[in-house]
């Protein structure tokens, strides 16, 4: 071959750096299609000269004519002429039988692969030929048609062979999600089962335990294209799996809410709101992301290759038609479609919209024609559909032609309800100019802004009106716009964002006189966005990185600055520089894990969920730094910023924790706290005084030796009759001061205390009455504590009613709930059964937190305080021996009863920390009902319902619902002491799934006779195997779900890296199932970990476009080292294990067919290693398809491979 | 030693450029043109298929002696796999295509040949041939 090379000359044309037979191989059969089509295209005048990548050997031609003869004669010529046709002719014969022939069209599309400048080049060039032969139009048996698409079959003809064989090959059939049309609701579990990690991560998301750090909409796009490329499903289809897991979420939390419980929350979680925001707002960006980001690609491609601009044209807005047919077949889950009652009002008022706009009537002149002239205009019932169209309208997914669709108005009616008449008004009033008067600003904070414009406005007035002005703007913005003005919030939260963010980095100095005159309007915003509901909505949009450094900034200065003065608002109460401070020091350390140590997060087997927290503010900026600086470098951020506000922008310049130094002291004494003994007092120190006069202030009864009295629970801060706190103002001490010194005081309280110098209710009173005087003070009192109770030096109290509050009334009957609970679900715990005569006791520590909390009034001012200390004293419960946790527990429930069920379930997760069985007897329950296995099982059908209920289960009378165990699983995986004892449990439970399927589809019931060998194929149907391989792709989907959602790319990390090697290395790999229905097992064994390993990389990755690509081709090249060096080595020792074959060959179709980019990563030595081991086990297609996509460096073995393959057959 | 064995291989090609003249002139049957050429390689120790008489060929026929009778000798040679098939394939594309408005014919007879690529790189990636 190198003589080939030689004579063409073909390393040197191609550019070729690695010389290699099967490389020259490659170029010399394209340089024999592509000489015949240039050579055609000369001969009739319409080669290009000046075209890219020009064959050299061309030019002899030139030289050739002018030398030739001149003694033809005029006979000779026209005789010549006519030969040349023909010769012509014939060229293009051959070149179209090379495209269509077996062999030459493989060779020819690792052209396509792996030389895709060249391929555009000869692309090129055939259409010029198509387009202007003249000998081509007279050809009779090829066409335009036929020719091009052969050509540019070159690799569809490839890539269809391998989806197609990769599909024939792990499903042995055809997938049943292709077979199964959208009939109606009989199909609906079968058909949702696709999408049900969707189902997960959206309920994962609500989690109001972790404020998470990345954007929910990327998350969730991301999962869903993987699932579009897996499920392999058109995009209308994918849209329809979103939405339906987005309205499920929807119907699972609002079901349950009445009016009468309106107010009534269940626990300090986020829940309607934050549905709302995730199935309109979240949602529907995850569409905008897809949408856009094809539309992104189809701009970019003609600038790479001018050859593909008509086929852009008519590929674009694919996506977009897919949108409308997925919303159009949303009609059709009415039950799904049904709005909670808290939304009844919006959801009829956008179906009242449609009407308006069909009626033809403007609407503010409708609005008062109707009115005067009817007073019951006819009642419009909307549903979620409508809702979400208008999300989409509002981010011009849509136009108003939707409304035209068949259903989508329901009545003839064209009288504007009375609803839509108190937004009109108010909105419209605003942008017609009216002046924010009390009574407009009550409208406007209760109604949703619908367009950008409004918001847009509220913004300038915040940015450039008066002080009060402002102020009303800024609680405008917290109001409904914020919670549930849907189409809005995205904007809404970014303006919101910027407001807290005044001042941009660098300048921080001087910062200080800007930001105190601002202290009123600051103080509205930070109090606005603090609730549970509130925290959570931004955390979903990705902005917590962003708000950070705004909530550092005010932490630093009006923590810095000295009370000497006041504001005096609107409402007569007066607002302190402390007050500020707490405000957004509180709501800043729910961004992270304040009360563990970051060391603990970079250990080698910690995980990192998805939605999990940073470790710490570092991290936060750190990540905040990051995606400013690679903010609108890509296509894709391109497209966001023209949807963002103009008049917004965010400063790009790095931000670090030595920008605020008093936070960052704070920080690093806050952190010697948690990790060590503290060193003493010092004296002489100015931090001596703050703790006596907080001592003072705590225990001021005792010292003053007055008799007891009620204590001032409230407004302490701002008492002007008590002398004790007159001193402490007087002491001009900042907020940062105060906070140094809490530590040495509740050092001193404990001791005290412990000793008997003070009891344990006024230990409770006098650190109330510390929190109050200042809240931000929560947060060292709950990392405090939570140091103390990991030392073990104090007592443990008894909490036996007389010093401490007593558990006895509910611990029994707490406990017994927890088991049922656990039970219901599939997990039994004999070991919660506790010595009954053994008297209930708790870490002195943890009792004297727990007291505090238990001092806390539940209303709307004390939630975010709650919110950020009580995953805290969950945590410290959780690592206590049991029963901690539920006396905790009862002691709450005692206070609040209606919350009964949070408690329980949270206290239910503590049974999970070290128990590795209750692990698997959930993981094994997840299964299980999502599966369809098991007798009498309630859930016979299976299915996402199964998995996490459908939240309409009617209440038990004590007040305890059965918990679905997928509800269960996301309550408590981040209560596992080991994460990666799921990686270790789920592997088995899946194979043991496996054989519960085929056990029940492939083996009929009662069926006792063994089956016949020589009706194998008889024996076992394709409509058997079909529902059976459909359940193993459904079995992986959930395990791959699982393990993405709990531990994120380091737990896959590990899976791939330990977890399997070591398993497929055990003994009981070598176990062989006996008989063929046993091969069978085996092999759906191995189909089914390929798929739960391959979903797994693809959600931690990514299929294309990954994030972090590196990283991907490091853990995918690990693993398929490991496989290959196992086959090349022990490839005697497992040639008889049928499931580890089905493994290594379900894995890399798996590849192949769906990842292709993957295999582009892993270096050319393993590939041919691999491919090699492949053939050993006889899958030579698959090992030659491996090489194919394989790349560049792969391609000469691919071509060897092709010839020997079509050699041999 | 060198001088004779050198001699001997001079002489081989000399004999087979006379053999292919007096094949074309005559018209020969090209499997006897085919034997002979065989016979006198194997008796300087050429091995075959041999690259150089692909060279050797093509530039005689191209340059020098360009008429029907050659194709053929070349299709049997190929059959009968005295030379690497794709590298003459390779060299008749060098030579052949940029001639191809002066000798239409040839050019004709190439892609003709041409049709079999598939039998041949199988034929060669079998061989020896290969990795030299």
């Amino acid at each position: 071959m190198k003589s080939i090379d030689e004579v063409l000359q073909l390393s040197q044309v191609y550019s070729q750096k690695v010389w290699e037979p099967g490389v020259v191989l490659v170029d010399f059969v394209f340089s024999i299609v592509w000489q015949l089509l240039a050579a055609s295209l000369d001969d009739e005048g319409l080669l290009d000269h000046t075209a890219e990548n020009k064959p050299r050997w061309l030019s002899r031609s030139h030289d050739m004519n002018i030398d030739g003869p001149d003694s033809f004669t005029e006979k000779k010529t026209e005789q010549a002429e006519g030969f040349q046709k023909k010769n012509t002719a014939i060229a293009i014969e051959i070149i179209a039988e090379f495209l269509q022939q077996k062999m030459t069209s493989r060779i020819l599309s690792l052209v396509h692969w792996n030389m895709s400048s060249h391929w555009g080049s000869f692309i090129h060039q055939m259409q010029l030929l198509v387009s202007n032969s003249s000998v081509f139009r007279n050809l009779k048996h090829i066409t335009a048609e036929s020719l091009l698409r052969w050509t540019q079959n070159i690799h569809e003809v490839v890539s269809h062979e391998l989806k197609k064989k990769s599909k024939m090959e792990t499903n042995l059939v055809t997938p049943a999600g292709s077979l199964m049309p959208l009939a109606g609701q009989s199909y609906g579990d079968s058909w949702s089962s696709l999408w049900l990690p969707i189902d997960l991560i959206l309920e994962d998301a609500l989690d109001g335990a972790q404020v998470a750090a990345f954007s929910a909409i990327e998350i969730i796009t991301g999962m869903v294209k993987t699932l579009h490329v897996v499920n392999g499903t058109m995009w209308h289809n994918t849209f329809l799996g979103l939405w339906v897991a987005a309205l499920r979420l929807v119907q699972r939390v609002g079901i349950i809410l009445t009016e009468k419980e309106r107010d009534l929350k269940e626990g300090p979680i986020p829940r309607l709101d934050t549905c709302m925001c995730m199935l309109l707002s979240i949602t529907t960006l995850v569409v905008t992301n897809i949408i856009e980001e094809e539309e992104g690609q189809l701009i970019e491609e003609p600038e790479h290759s001018p050859t593909n601009q008509g086929k852009n044209k008519l590929a674009l807005g694919k996506c977009h038609g897919e949108l409308i047919t997925s919303l159009q077949l949303l009609g059709d889950y009415e039950s799904l479609l049904t709005p909670p009652q808290l939304v009844l009002v919006e959801a009829n008022q956008a179906a009242a919209k449609a009407i308006v706009f069909l009626s033809g009537n403007p609407v503010g002149s409708g609005c008062f024609k109707y009115m005067s002239t009817n007073d019951m205009p006819m009642k419009c019932s909307g549903n979620l559909r409508h809702l979400i169209v208008e999300a989409c309208i509002a981010k011009k997914l849509l136009d108003t032609s939707a409304y035209l669709w068949p259903g989508y108005v329901n009545t003839c009616s064209n009288q504007i309800p009375c609803s839509i008449s108190n937004h009109v008004s108010g909105w419209s009033s605003l942008m017609e100019g009216s002046q924010l008067t009390p009574a407009l600003v009550n409208v406007l904070v209760a109604t949703p802004a619908s367009s950008l414009a409004e918001i847009e406005k509220i913004y300038e007035i915040a940015i450039n009106g008066s002080d009060e002005e402002k102020i009303s703007a800024a609680t405008i913005l917290c109001g409904a716009s914020l919670v549930r003005g849907w189409n809005v919030q995205e904007h809404t939260v970014l303006f919101i964002t910027k407001l807290l963010s005044p001042i941009d980095p660098p300048n921080y100095s001087g910062a200080e006189s800007h930001l105190t005159s601002q202290a009123p309007f600051l103080n509205v915003l930070l109090i606005g966005i603090s609730s549970m509901d509130c925290v959570h909505i931004f955390s979903l949009h990705g902005l917590v990185p962003l708000l950070a450094p705004g909530l550092m900034l005010i932490c630093e200065v009006f923590g810095s600055c000295v009370p000497d003065s006041s504001w005096t608002l609107a409402s007569g109460e007066k607002l302190t520089h402390w007050e500020v401070f707490c405000n957004a020091f509180t709501l800043l350390l729910r961004f992270w894990r304040f009360d563990h140590l970051p060391i603990e997060q970079v250990r080698s087997d910690a995980t990192t969920p998805p939605f999990g927290s940073l470790p710490s503010p570092e991290c936060l900026l750190l990540v905040r730094n990051c995606k400013l600086a690679s903010f609108g470098r890509t296509e894709k951020d391109q497209q966001r910023l023209k949807r963002w506000p103009k008049i917004l922008c965010f400063s790009v310049e790095p931000v670090f924790m030595d920008s605020f130094p008093k936070l960052n002291f704070w920080y690093r004494k806050h952190q010697e706290c948690i990790a060590s003994f503290r060193s003493g007092l010092v004296p002489g120190r100015p931090v001596n005084q703050i703790v006596d006069a907080l001592l003072s202030m705590m225990f001021k009864k005792v010292s003053n030796g007055v008799k007891p009295s009620t204590p001032t629970t409230s407004g302490s801060s701002n008492s002007s009759g008590n002398a004790l706190d007159d001193a402490l103002m007087k002491l001009k001490v900042p907020a940062w001061d105060i906070l140094e010194a809490i530590p040495f005081v509740l050092d001193s309280a404990l001791t005290s205390c412990a000793y008997g110098k003070t009891s344990t209710r006024e230990l409770a009173t006098g650190l109330k009455d510390l929190a109050d005087f200042l809240p931000a003070s929560l947060v060292t009192i709950a990392s405090y504590f939570s140091a103390e109770v990991t030392r073990g030096i104090w007592k443990p109290s008894f909490m036996n009613g007389t010093d401490w509050p007593s558990p006895a009334a509910n611990l029994a009957h707490i406990e017994q709930q927890i088991k049922k609970i656990l039970a219901a679900t599939g997990v039994n715990v004999p070991s919660l059964d506790i010595d009954g005569d053994s008297p209930a006791t708790l870490p002195f520590p943890l009792a004297a937190f727990v007291s505090l909390t238990l001092t806390y009034k539940l209303d709307k001012a004390t939630e975010p305080f709650l919110a950020l200390i009580a995953p805290a004293m969950n945590a410290v419960a959780s690592g206590c021996p049991w029963p901690s946790l539920p006396i905790v527990t009862s002691l709450w429930i005692q206070k609040v009863k209606r919350w009964s069920n949070y408690f329980v379930l949270s206290a239910s997760s503590t049974v999970f920390h070290h128990n590795k069985d209750a692990i698997a007897q959930l993981l094994k329950s997840c299964f299980t009902s999502t599966l369809g296995l098991g007798y009498g099982s309630i859930y016979n059908n299976g299915g996402v319902s199964a998995l996490l209920g459908d939240g309409s289960v009617s209440r038990i009378s004590n007040g305890i619902s059965p918990v679905a165990p997928g509800i269960l699983y996301i309550r408590v995986y981040r209560s596992i002491g080991d994460i990666t004892l799921l990686i270790k449990e789920i592997v088995p439970i899946l194979m043991l799934s496996v054989t519960d399927i085929a056990s029940s589809d492939l083996m009929p019931k009662g069926v006792v006779r063994k089956p016949k060998k020589t009706k194998f194929g008889v024996k076992y149907g394709q409509v058997s195997l079909a529902r059976s391989m459909a359940r193993v792709k459904h079995a992986a989907l959930l395990g791959a779900s699982l393990v993405w959602i709990s531990g994120g790319q380091k737990l896959i990390q590990y899976l791939m890296r330990e977890t399997l090697p070591s398993w497929f290395l055990s003994a009981t790999m070598f176990e062989q199932d006996g008989g063929e229905s046993g091969v069978m097992v085996a092999k759906l064994k191995g189909y089914a970990l390929a798929f739960f390993v391959f979903l797994s990389a693809a959600f931690a990755w990514g299929i294309d476009n990954s994030y972090s690509p590196k990283q991907r081709a490091e853990v995918v090249g690990l693993h398929l080292k490991f496989l290959a060096s196992t086959l090349n080595r022990n490839g005697a020792m497992f040639s008889r294990c049928t499931t580890w074959k089905a493994y290594v060959s379900g894995l890399v179709s798996l590849m192949v067919g769906q990842a292709p980019s993957w295999v582009r990563e892993v270096d050319a030595d393993l590939l041919k290693r691999l491919s090699w081991g492949l053939s050993q086990m006889d899958e030579h297609k698959l090992a030659l398809r491996l090489l194919e996509i394989g790349g560049i460096g792969v391609m000469g073995a691919a071509a060897e491979m092709i010839i020997g393959f079509e050699h041999r057959s | 030693m060198a001088l004779p064995a050198q001699t001997s291989e001079v002489d081989a090609w000399e004999a087979v450029l006379r053999q292919t003249k007096v094949a074309v002139d005559t018209n020969a049957d090209p499997n006897a043109w085919a034997l002979g050429v065989t016979s006198t390689l194997r008796s300087s120790a050429v091995t075959l298929p041999s690259v150089e008489l692909a060279y050797r060929l093509v530039s005689f026929f191209f340059w020098d002696n360009h008429c029907a009778t050659a194709w053929k000798l070349l299709h049997t040679a190929m059959s009968l796999n005295l030379l690497p098939s794709s590298l003459l394939m390779a060299l008749l594309s060098a030579t052949v295509v940029p001639s191809r408005q002066l000798y239409p014919t040839a050019y004709r007879l190439y892609m003709e040949l041409l049709k079999q690529l598939d039998d041949m790189l199988a034929r060669d990636f079998s061989s020896l041939y290969y990795e030299k």
